[in-house]
């Protein structure tokens, strides 16, 4: 009998939402208490800032230059190598259970495998390695297990959620349903425990309760939330009052300050601010971010808090099944999240070609399992989430297949040192329905965030973004032009040049915006 | 408006693919997961296997130029749509079909253009195993 396996994921959470990060008004006392009794990483970065390429990455372990999921709407392809695959075939159940995202969501001829699996209830696999699969998205309406659920066995609450696409432009809706009317917002009348965090939870300990006591398991365990729509139960709201909330330090309440800010990044920053460039369908089109309050911020953020908190109960009551079986002790347990939302940084919500901490520091915790024997620690060389798959596989004692492109995550700072962790890597590239092309390359490396951008519809290539954490850990200067650091520059371009993976296949057509 | 197209080389006359796709209710046959087709007049209505039904108004269906065009309507949310099929010769037993897509919203373009690239290769299968 091995060591079994939890991974943990929610979708677009911020690195500093967690009271073991520095959060302070999220009560997340369950992955607190992971991260004060197992590996805490301090920057842990996406390999791409949005779901299906980043998701692509945790389950292979490789490069977008090598999965070839470059931009949401790209599915993975059917047959890639995954981890669960790896782990399928060394003895152990394997399931998923919550938000895939390996194939688009906006299938209406019913192209894609997960849809056709959610849409008839279909939970058995084999697929991508996975014995068990159930899927759930960011509210009741779509092709997957959650959604089909609630309209048979409670349809009087498929509406209770906030539409999150605009059905008549099928994009990110626009509209406020909350108190400020902020976009994406809305005053959710569903029961706590229908909402789909809470699903999540009852089907991933539904899956447990079926395993044998000696099985070895690895089960993904998939939160869709706090992703906008934030519209968590009505039930919860009063949590956290956002009347209530400080401003987070990214948001510079002076519109003049803030525009200043944006002025001195390349110009696709600036264009989306004032609602003159749609680059991605990540955000709504036809919201203009200069029109964000502070109001809106404190909103969005503490619905996002009280989001986190019914997350972070969840899955203590996952990780008390897991207790009540006897497993613990041989149990690891990874938290983490596929990249991370602005949030109201900048003035701005939503996700995009944004290469700064909003989303791409991210949490990533490590609870090995007690039996191994691990010590608590907290690890600042930098990681990617391409090092799980390879993580995973060290956990099984299984050997790190060769297509795998990541390491085992470091257990201990002296163990990151011996792996030569210096840098890591994100990437960015987006093409647009209508033309719009943008492309980012990223290295973070010795405390410095250092971006470039090719040639495409918006940028001329020659733009880039510099930015020193530490004297500016809101990224708010951008050091690019600064001539006393052109030497720095340089060398951090031809660091990112020599370290970032040539693509060698043609860039697969996106299927669907999401 | 989004404009995608997407192309596929059939080693087959122009005319003999031309003959297939002329008809209307063969779509069925080499477009994928379309499981019903009902014609009336330049009204086309057809099931998609998710049980979605499109309905379709079809604008042109040109011999002369082996061009057949169709705006989709409904039930998606369509502001502006047009198909273009054309058939085009490239010898005397070879041919290229081109289909194109004009749309609004942008959000469907990928979607209709993704089912488009599936339907060229079914398309190229059925014609040259034929």
């Amino acid at each position: 009998m091995g060591r079994k396996i939890l991974f943990i994921t929610t979708d677009q959470q911020r690195y500093d939402s967690l009271g073991c990060n520095g959060g302070t008004i999220a009560r997340t006392p369950v992955v607190d208490g992971l991260a004060a009794n197992g590996v805490v990483f301090r920057r842990a970065h996406p390999q791409n800032v949005v779901c299906m390429p980043s998701r692509s990455t945790m389950i292979t372990g490789q490069n977008l230059s090598t999965h070839g999921v470059w931009m949401n709407g790209v599915p993975l392809p059917a047959d890639a190598p995954t981890v669960a695959g790896v782990l399928h075939d060394s003895g152990y159940r394997t399931a998923i259970i919550g938000k895939a995202h390996f194939e688009p969501f906006l299938d209406p001829f019913l192209r894609f495998n997960e849809n056709r699996m959610g849409i008839n209830e279909n939970v058995e696999g084999p697929h991508r390695g996975f014995d068990h699969l159930e899927f759930a998205a960011h509210g009741a309406v779509g092709l997957n297990h959650y959604a089909r659920w609630l309209t048979r066995e409670h349809p009087n609450h498929v509406f209770s959620y906030y539409p999150a696409i605009d059905i008549g432009s099928l994009e990110v809706n626009p509209t406020g349903g909350g108190d400020t009317d902020a976009p994406q917002t809305g005053h959710n009348q569903i029961p706590r425990d229908l909402y789909h965090t809470d699903w999540v939870a009852d089907r991933t300990i539904s899956w447990l309760d079926g395993l044998a006591a000696d099985d070895d398991w690895f089960c993904w365990m998939s939160f869709p939330d706090p992703h906008h729509p934030w519209d968590p139960p009505a039930s919860e709201v009063g949590r956290v009052n956002w009347r209530d909330l400080d401003l987070p330090a990214g948001f510079t309440e002076d519109i003049d300050e803030r525009a200043a800010i944006l002025d001195t990044k390349p110009r696709h920053w600036r264009k989306w601010w004032d609602g003159e460039l749609v680059s991605n369908y990540e955000a709504p089109a036809r919201w203009v971010p200069a029109t964000l309050t502070a109001d809106q911020v404190r909103e969005v953020n503490a619905r996002t808090h009280v989001e986190n908190e019914l997350i972070d109960e969840a899955i203590g009551r996952v990780l008390g099944a897991i207790a009540a079986r006897g497993w613990d002790d041989d149990t690891d347990v990874i938290f983490t999240t596929d990249h991370g939302e602005l949030q109201g940084d900048f003035g701005f919500l939503f996700k995009g070609p944004y290469h700064v901490d909003a989303l791409m520091r991210i949490p990533l915790v490590w609870r090995p399992a007690p039996s191994s024997g691990v010590s608590a620690a907290a690890v600042e060389a930098p990681v990617g989430l391409i090092d799980l798959a390879p993580t995973f596989c060290e956990i099984a004692g299984v050997a790190v297949p060769e297509w795998m492109e990541g390491k085992p995550l470091p257990s201990s700072p002296e163990a990151a040192k011996d792996q030569g962790r210096e840098r890591v890597m994100t990437e960015w590239d987006s093409r647009h329905a209508t033309g719009v092309e943008v492309h980012l390359h990223t290295i973070h490396r010795d405390g410095l965030t250092c971006t470039t951008y090719e040639p495409g519809t918006v940028h001329e290539g020659n733009e880039g973004e510099l930015y020193d954490h530490a004297e500016d850990p809101q990224q708010f200067v951008n050091l690019w032009d600064d001539p006393s650091r052109r030497a720095l520059r340089d060398d951090l371009v031809d660091d990112l040049r020599a370290n970032t993976p040539e693509w060698t296949q043609p860039k697969r057509a996106p299927q669907a915006p999401v | 408006m989004a404009t995608m197209r997407q192309s596929v080389f059939i080693e087959r006359a122009a005319d003999d693919v031309w003959n297939l796709l002329r008809d209307p209710a063969s779509v069925t046959t080499w477009f994928p997961q379309m499981t019903d087709v009902n014609i009336d007049g330049t009204e086309r209505r057809i099931t998609l296997a998710s049980g979605l039904t499109l309905i379709e108004t079809i604008v042109s269906n040109r011999d002369d130029l082996r061009r057949f065009q169709y705006r989709l309507t409904g039930p998606l949310p369509i502001e502006s749509h047009l198909g273009t099929i054309d058939v085009i010769a490239d010898g005397d037993s070879r041919c290229v079909v081109v289909y194109s897509t004009d749309v609004i919203p942008h959000a469907l373009a990928f979607v209709l253009d993704g089912a488009v690239s599936d339907a060229l290769v079914n398309l190229k299968n059925l014609m040259e195993k034929s």
